[in-house]
């Protein structure tokens, strides 16, 4: 609790010294967001309790509205996800993604979707990786994302690489559930991470990677997972719902995302289950189709398109 | 190409009377048999993509073949003589069954997984081989036969049979190769008809495995013809294993007949056990 009551000062001093208009609009964006969402579509509580609901962190909203929500969420962070990503798991995020594309093991040649990879950290590793250990410039990448604030952090971090205005890295903006301008059996490997669980319907996610990927083509997913080890369980929720707000809020000004996000781990499914979902997307999956990171805070998850 | 034919030529004439049924079988392993229909679809792939046609043209095909992870292996095993016991091996088999290479993730461990497959494979195969030649010959003969039948099996990869020694040795893969030289061994004897149920379970096993993995090392230095030099190794081996195995037995008489003496001796003094 010392840890606490350190940073509720940290955060006074912070608040005092940076009061500003800008920090005030963006504190509580969500809320309005659900409000005027809440008000346009209409005030009686038995039409919306019809509508079929999904989960917003730990919240019930109308499955239409997610989108949007996760849309704002992004457009506040985007700017500081990259920072917030090393606050927040020390730096291990970063292994986490070297790891992932060292199980990919791209071949030469290979094209892939790094599908909701908005700031460009698993293209930039996937051209890198293809540069360092084949001396292969002939891989591609395409960034799509749902969020243009995200896309153009990746492009401006592309910008300052030998990548820029290549064949190699492409950037295109939409929702992951329809990826509509992309054809049937075009890609050789499909990857997504920490993306999957803001989606809102997970399964239509899967099967239009399935539709994209060529047949022989991989799927793999990044995703925060739960942890089994009880004793690291507890110290990851006082971690999680305790510390990252209360990061998010000095950091990037925005208490109410970080809240989301780490509520939006508790509600995605874990690991066995999402393995099956991936299986009855029409993935093969090899043994329990999934590796767990560092206890399981996060996990590879494969699929193979046979 | 060229290594490809020299080995055959070597697996034909190691092994004289089954010659020719091992080279068609190395070639085409049993499973291929199980799988005949989408072997034959992936190799109408394989000419596809060589032709490297519109993708869209090739697609149903490689779809309706819905290759199994085996069946990738089993291709992977045509690609070793030349690129080894690697994921590029397994890449190279995905390719040429019309799939992108980055397939060759199904097996993370690689060459590994690849040694893995076809150590199974020879497993499956040993009885098939013996069908039949173990008859009127005694215990030492069978046992000889078998280990010989087993050794012939990898003349196939015989150049690049240090390398899967090598990744054999590595610790994470010990637990998988001392698993399949305790199968190796353990069928061998039981294909000889060895049902004993004592401590001599263990060490003929024992022995037979010091026998095989050092006639297999030897094996991979031998370039004399038909490995003739291999088959002389075994049996000196073999010789060996029994004079140790005479040594034990003497040894163990002798230590019985001390404790006997110095029992009878301590019994003259009036002492009893």
């Amino acid at each position: 609790m010392a840890s606490r009551t350190a940073l509720q000062h940290l955060m006074a001093r912070r608040s005092l010294a940076s009061l500003s208009p800008v920090r005030t609009a963006g504190f509580s964006t969500m809320t309005k967001v659900l409000h005027q969402q809440q008000a346009a579509s209409g005030s009686s509580d038995t039409q919306s309790s019809q509508k079929p609901e999904t989960h917003f962190g730990f919240q019930n909203v109308p499955e239409n509205m997610k989108e949007a929500l996760v849309k704002q969420v992004f457009a506040n962070v985007a700017s500081k996800y990259d920072v917030m990503n090393d606050v927040m798991s020390g730096g291990v995020h970063r292994l986490w993604k070297d790891h992932f594309i060292r199980t990919l093991a791209p071949t030469p040649g290979t094209k892939l979707l790094d599908v909701a990879g908005g700031t460009g950290d698993i293209a930039m590793r996937f051209l890198d990786f293809c540069k360092e250990t084949h001396g292969d410039n002939s891989a591609q990448v395409t960034v799509f994302d749902i969020n243009p604030n995200m896309l153009e952090v990746g492009k401006e971090r592309f910008a300052k690489t030998p990548y820029h205005n290549t064949s190699q890295v492409s950037f295109m903006e939409g929702n992951a559930e329809n990826l509509e301008h992309i054809p049937d059996n075009s890609m050789d490997a499909y990857t997504i991470a920490f993306g999957i669980r803001n989606c809102t319907h997970v399964d239509r996610v899967l099967t239009e990677a399935y539709r994209v990927l060529k047949p022989g083509g991989r799927f793999m997913c990044l995703e925060f997972s739960k942890v089994e080890n009880p004793v690291v369980s507890k110290a990851y929720d006082m971690f999680s719902f305790d510390v990252i707000p209360t990061m998010g809020q000095i950091i990037a000004n925005d208490r109410d995302s970080y809240q989301y996000l780490v509520e939006s781990i508790r509600k995605f499914p874990p690991q066995k289950e999402f393995a099956k979902m991936i299986k009855d997307a029409g993935f093969t999956v090899m043994g329990q189709g999934y590796e767990d990171l560092t206890f399981g805070i996060a996990a590879i998850h494969s699929g193979f398109k046979l | 190409m060229m290594h490809r034919t020299r080995i055959a030529r070597q697996a034909n004439t190691l092994l004289s009377r089954h010659s020719s049924a091992l080279f068609v079988k190395t070639l085409i392993p049993p499973t291929a048999r199980a799988f005949t229909a989408s072997a034959f679809r992936s190799t109408d792939a394989s000419g596809q993509a060589s032709g490297a046609k519109d993708p869209k043209d090739e697609t149903p095909k490689a779809q309706s073949a819905k290759a199994t992870p085996e069946a990738i292996l089993k291709t992977a095993m045509t690609f070793v003589p030349e690129y080894g016991w690697t994921a590029t091996s397994i890449a190279k088999a995905a390719e040429s069954m019309g799939y992108p290479p980055i397939l060759h993730g199904m097996f993370p461990g690689g060459g590994a997984d690849l040694i893995d497959y076809f150590l199974q494979d020879c497993l499956n195969r040993l009885p098939l081989e013996l069908e039949g030649r173990m008859e009127g010959l005694n215990t030492a003969e069978k046992i000889k036969l078998g280990t010989l039948t087993r050794l012939g099996m990898i003349a196939p990869y015989i150049d690049r049979w240090p390398e899967a020694l090598a990744i054999m040795g590595q610790p994470s893969n010990v637990p998988m190769s001392l698993n399949h030289l305790a199968k190796i061994v353990d069928e061998i004897w039981h294909l000889a008809g060895d049902t004993s149920a004592d401590m001599n379970w263990y060490t003929k096993r024992a022995s037979l495995a010091g026998v095989y993995t050092t006639t297999e090392l030897y094996m991979t230095t031998d370039k004399t013809p038909n490995y003739q030099a291999t088959q002389k190794f075994l049996e000196r081996r073999f010789e060996d294993a029994a004079a140790v195995g005479d040594a034990t037995n003497h040894a163990l008489q002798l230590a019985e007949f001390g404790a006997k003496s110095v029992l009878g001796l301590l019994a003259s003094k009036g002492i009893r056990m």
